[in-house]
């Protein structure tokens, strides 16, 4: 035992002498001296450079001081096995201080090193090589791998070196950047990698101020500068600075580099305190001669040795182009081909004003209908010239783009003008008709091809052809329009939508005077108008229209628009909200309605006005899906998701307005966790005529509670009634919930799939510049319809002839992918069953669509009879942005009342004092001479308020029912029934009794 | 060991009558019974007799039931709960009438001795009406916490016995065999058997008249 103890601590003794002496061999003497190499920098004199030396920098990162007499550094290259040497003088390195190896000088550079210790003649590369710091004076003989060398103190290869300390080197690097260990020289975990960042080149020497390990690290000024600045002779330019300290205060800068006349810096503002921001603008002069300067801009802070930190700003200042045309501007693209340059002398006349600029016309157009002869000129404030006035402009062509969205396209504009008056008072150049007599509009195409970016100079730009085209070569021009009829209301935005030539070269109209989409054809002859010059525009609906409209063509928000200058005349149209047809008795009739944005705080009209057209318009359908609901709280973000004020509102409404009493059913989503207004909660419910259908209940709901389908007693049903269908998966985060709901109607059992899928905020405008455009939000929708149509399926699973509803805003078009992944469940698009031109719910910047649908089981397509009453989207004055729709089923009872045929005795009840339940027995006999089938529905009516049947087998109409078998002839049965009753108040209640199911 | 509830039950319909002359059926054969539960077997323990009438809906035809004769236990001074329309309190007589969705006595027994016995008498419109929901009279023994005592059979409500009053007849169904109940035949009285004689001799002799002149 003794000697087999003895054994092991031998071994391992000599285990941990070997793991010793493996660590002493990868990490040879670094930690012994504290010398590191704190800098390495190859590319001094090179083309770019700062500096005209290469050098290197050691630095004493330990606590104590270090000769360096008799050391060395060396350098060998990338790959190369060969060492250079630049012997270290006799200089005791004190804890903190560095050391300046100055290298070989190059071509370039501007800028002497600080004084050197050291000048060696080493010419290092300035992407990649190896440099040792080495405790001997002779070149090291260890070929390409030293790092491990017993005499390297230190070692770094940078860039692609094949050598290098840990497991990767430290970065390449250029003629503008060195690498700098960290920490100011601090960091050292034997990995180049780890311990060094590229950085602007920043020598330190024996004179800089002391930087003691361990100590509190003074942070170096970080200075920010554009890399290039460019400017016109004549119309100059200017750009903004900045430097920072992070623990001290910037309080100066200067241009550092030779001076230049007219290159200046001017309103400095010092940092307001330590780690703010001192800013400066640098500025040059419109009398700089065309040339490039270099200029180099210091920052300094307030310690007592200063820091300053140098950015370098590329300033190139180019001759302007005279002489030149708006239409040479424009070009035949939708970038101007002349952006970037300055011009001077552009003629043209004012045409319209706004708040920071003014549009203007060559009066003598060229034959090129592609190339535009208006143009925005932005003066950033009021301009200071009229409409009439004849003038020449410099100043820069610049390309805006609208919100600065990247889908957005630009607008050209001559930018920074300088304005001569020639002459005020002329007449405008004359409007450029579209439509006949004039250019005619593409009415099909908004851009041919898949461009993508139609920036691209590789893309067509063909405005005959290409409806975006078209647009751009009017950009800035006066457009004229002659029967523009109205085909969206006016917006919110104060725009309206029109065709020209009352419609006569559009295609896809609807039935009620707009244009709707189809495939390919988002119909490029709307043309919007806008009220940015001349406010208000007239508000209007779908059918009205104007004589004629005027303006200039702009771009913003994803659209050309014409910004009208004329006043309009408004021809007032017939269009009349519409009503559908009831529902015949045996019809159960189920309504999607999109309600926007619905809570307690909305004005009573709008409640009045949702009830008026859900009694009126919709005929009080016997279910509505309503989508858009809000909390209690609206919009106030505070933890309300509780909606039952918001529905109780709309069913009071509702019955004010001469309609059933509705009863709602909903799932309150978790707070803001289902997208839409913040603080709103918005959700999707049910308002059900519990006097026509019958909701079946099933409990258990939550937010975040999943209901599934089960196979029960009479084939399938939901686990949970109403209930979310995959509430937790991620396709539905911050978007609506599906909401499923079982219903009878005529002893038919419905399943009701709600929704509100998310919607199409996201995708790239029709006229972005991406071409075809991107429909970034269809993924996520693609995601829920396939999960609706599972749950669908999953129905169909359990009964193939099931009964199934789907119906919603699902935020797509008829013919789009998640459409056609629900149709394949399989399910009938209803909307499809009506002619194309009647085919929309909702209208975005005049274009008719479908956005609501509602879709059935096959086996509900029998005698199905479905309308969309356009009661709001072409209507100025809409209680809802979304157009209602609503489908009438046939649906024949299959339950009978038998009660005739039946003799019911009551027993008298007796009260449990335990269970507190009154119980008794209801006896039932077949007066008649025949069987009647099973099975038996025994239906309460009338139980007075407050008194339940516990042991309902469930509810029908509002009333609970007990289900027993059949009953031959003259056969009876004995139903037991449990009362709640704590008031014990006095019974009273009808019989009736059915052969069927509800 | 405890029977199935049900297995012991005692069912007997009995129609009644009313003479044709709009009396009511009290004084009918069977609408009175003796009623005996043997408690010897929680001799000694305390409890509750629960004692209920109640119709089965507000439209049934009155009802009352007539207690008296009260025997067997040692009974709390004062009835622990009455609910509705309940005169009385055991051992004395007790009135129960159906007007009320509720009509109950529960009164407390501190020591159940041998058995509990009563005559309870039925009488209302229901006896001669023709139609109607019925009214149920039942009893349960309690425990103190108000459960039923388990040493005894009862129905899924809790009862050991129920009368059900339907139109035109009483129905009753004992659940454990410790409950005995026997109609009380009401023999006719000696004058009343004068007064029907006398009237079938003055029939007899007015029969005998219409013989001979005709």
């Amino acid at each position: 035992m003794r000697n087999s103890c003895r054994y092991w601590v031998v071994r391992l003794g000599k285990i941990a002498a070997a793991f010793a002496l493996m660590v002493l061999a990868t990490n040879p003497l670094h930690a012994a001296t504290g010398l590191v190499i704190s800098q390495v920098y190859g590319g001094g004199g090179n083309t770019g450079a700062t500096f005209t030396h290469d050098f290197v920098e050691i630095f004493n990162r330990g606590a104590t001081s270090v000769s360096v007499n008799g050391y060395s550094v060396q350098y060998a290259s990338a790959a190369g096995t060969t060492w250079q040497v630049t012997v270290l003088p006799n200089v005791m390195l004190q804890p903190g201080q560095y050391l300046l190896v100055q290298q070989a000088a190059g071509s370039g550079g501007t800028t002497a090193l600080p004084m050197p210790e050291v000048a060696g003649a080493i010419s290092m590369s300035a992407t990649a090589g190896k440099v040792a710091l080495v405790s001997r004076g002779t070149a090291l003989t260890c070929g390409s791998n030293c790092a491990s060398d017993p005499a390297v103190l230190d070692y770094v290869g940078y860039g692609s070196a094949n050598n290098f300390e840990g497991g990767a080197a430290a970065p390449g690097l250029s003629n503008t950047t060195a690498d700098i260990r960290s920490g100011a020289g601090c960091t050292d975990s034997d990995i180049n990698s780890a311990d060094f960042a590229t950085g602007a080149p920043a020598p330190r020497n024996t004179a800089s101020p002391l930087n003691v390990c361990g100590g509190p690290v003074n942070q170096p000024v970080v200075a920010t500068c554009p890399a290039n600045l460019g400017a016109v002779t004549g119309a100059g330019a200017s750009a903004a600075l900045s430097g920072r300290d992070p623990d001290g205060v910037v309080i100066s800068t200067s241009i550092v580099s030779a001076s230049v006349s007219g290159i200046d810096l001017s309103g400095f503002q010092p940092a307001s305190g330590v780690g703010g921001n001192a800013v400066v603008t640098l500025s040059v002069a419109g009398t700089v001669a065309v040339g490039t300067y270099g200029v180099q801009i210091a920052f300094a802070n307030a310690d007592v040795v200063a820091q300053s930190a140098v950015c370098t700003v590329s300033v190139t200042v180019a001759s302007p182009v005279t002489s030149v045309r708006i239409r040479e501007i424009q070009g035949r693209a939708h970038r101007s081909p002349m952006e970037g340059q300055a011009v001077a002398g552009v003629p043209g006349i004012v045409t319209a004003r706004r708040s920071n600029g003014f549009y203007m016309q060559d009066p003598s157009p060229d034959a090129d209908p592609a190339t535009s002869e208006g143009i925005f000129v932005f003066t950033s404030s009021t301009p200071s010239v009229n409409v009439g006035d004849r003038i020449t402009v410099n100043g820069t062509v610049s390309e805006f783009r609208p919100g600065g969205t990247t889908t957005n396209l630009t607008i050209t504009q001559i930018s920074g003008p300088t304005l001569t008056v020639l002459s005020t008072g002329n007449p405008l150049p004359p409007p450029v008709v579209i439509g006949d007599g004039g250019r005619m509009i593409p009415n099909t195409t908004i851009k041919a091809g898949n461009c993508g970016d139609v920036e691209s100079p590789t893309c067509p730009f063909d405005p005959a052809i290409n409806g975006l085209d078209f647009y751009e070569s009017l950009e800035g021009m006066r457009v004229q329009v002659n029967g523009a009829l109205v085909v969206g209301p006016t917006s919110g935005f104060g725009e309206i939508p029109v065709i020209g030539d009352f419609g006569v070269n559009a295609t896809q109209r609807t039935a009620r005077g707009g244009v709707f989409v189809a495939p390919g054809d988002f119909n490029p002859e709307r043309i919007i108008l806008d009220d940015e010059i001349l406010r208000p525009l007239p508000a209007v609906n779908v059918g009205d229209g104007f004589s004629v409209a005027v303006g200039v063509m702009d771009y913003s928000f994803g659209n050309y628009k014409l910004q009208v200058t004329e006043p309009l005349t408004v021809i007032t149209g017939t269009l009349a909200p519409e009503i559908t047809s009831p529902q015949a008795p045996n019809q159960l009739a189920i309504a999607s309605f999109n309600v926007e944005n619905l809570d307690p705080t909305d004005s009573p009209a709008k409640f009045a006005t949702l009830a008026g057209q859900i009694v009126r318009n919709l005929q009080s359908p016997d279910i509505l899906a309503l989508m858009e609901v809000q909390d209690n709280s609206g919009s106030a973000n505070d933890g309300t998701v509780d909606a039952r004020t918001t529905f109780n509102m709309l069913i009071a409404a509702i019955q004010a307005a001469g309609g059933p009493a509705y009863q709602f059913r909903s799932v309150d989503p978790a707070n803001n966790q289902d997208g839409g207004e913040p603080g709103g909660n918005i959700r999707v419910g049910y308002l059900f005529n519990p006097a026509r259908v019958t909701f079946v209940d099933r409990p258990g709901a939550t937010a975040t509670t999943a209901t599934t389908v089960v196979n029960g007693a009479s084939g399938p049903e939901l686990s949970v009634s109403p209930g979310r269908i995959d509430p937790n998966n991620p396709a539905f985060a911050a978007s609506r919930k599906p909401l499923a709901g079982e219903f009878i109607f005529n002893g038919h059992r419905l399943f009701l799939i709600a929704n509100h899928f998310n919607s199409k905020g996201g995708d790239n405008p029709l006229f972005g510049r991406f071409q075809p455009p991107v429909l970034g939000s269809e993924t996520q929708r693609n995601q829920q319809a396939q999960i609706v149509r599972n749950f669908v399926q999953a129905i169909f699973a359990v009964d193939a002839n099931a009964k199934v509803v789907v119906l919603g805003d699902l935020n797509d078009f008829e013919f789009s992918n998640p459409l056609s992944i629900l149709k394949s469940a399989p399910l009938n698009d209803l909307v499809e069953t009506l002619p194309a031109e009647q085919r929309y719910t909702y209208v975005f910047e005049g274009n008719s669509q479908v956005l609501d649908h509602i879709l059935v089981s096959n086996s509900l397509m029998t005698a199905v009879e479905y309308d969309v009453v356009h009661v709001n989207s072409e209507f100025v004055n809409q209680a809802s942005d979304h157009d209602p729709e609503v489908v009438r089923l046939f649906l024949p009872p299959t339950i009978f009342d038998v009660s005739a045929q039946i003799a019911a005795t009551r027993s008298g009840l007796t009260f449990n004092r335990v269970t507190q339940l009154f119980s008794g027995t209801l006896r039932l006999t077949n007066l008649g001479a025949v069987s009647i089938n099973a099975p038996l529905q025994v239906r309460l009516d009338g139980l007075p308020s407050g008194v339940s049947l516990l042991n309902a087998t469930g509810s029908n109409l509002g009333a609970p029912y007990i289900t027993v078998g059949g009953l031959d002839a003259s056969a009876s049965v004995t139903v037991q029934l449990q009362f709640v009753n704590p008031a014990r108040l006095p019974l009273t209640y009808g019989l009736k009794v059915f052969s069927g199911s509800f | 060991m405890r029977m199935p509830a049900g297995v012991l039950c005692a069912c007997v319909i009995v129609l009644a009558f009313g003479m044709g002359c709009g009396t009511p059926a009290r004084a009918a054969i069977a609408t009175t019974f003796d009623v005996f539960i043997n408690t010897t077997a929680i001799s000694g323990a305390a409890g509750l007799v629960d004692l209920q009438l109640n119709p089965g809906s507000a439209t049934a035809p009155a009802a009352t039931a007539w207690l008296s004769n009260v025997s067997g236990p040692a009974f709390g001074s004062n009835p622990l709960q009455v609910d509705g329309n309940v005169t009385g309190a055991l051992p004395g007589n007790t009135v129960f009438d159906n007007g009320t969705a509720f009509n109950a006595l529960l009164q407390e027994v501190p020591v159940f001795f041998q058995g509990l016995g009563f005559r309870v008498e039925f009488g209302g419109s229901f006896l001669s009406a023709l139609s109607g929901d019925g009214t149920t009279f039942s009893l349960a023994l309690l425990a103190p916490d108000l459960s039923v005592i388990p040493t005894f059979n009862t129905d899924l409500a809790g009862r050991m016995l129920t009368f059900e009053l339907s139109p035109g007849s009483i129905a009753f169904s004992a659940f454990d065999p410790a409950v005995s109940i026997a109609p009380v035949i009401a023999v006719p009285e000696p004058q009343t058997n004068v007064l029907l004689l006398l009237g079938l001799m003055v029939l007899a002799v007015r029969w005998l008249r219409t013989v001979r002149n005709s």
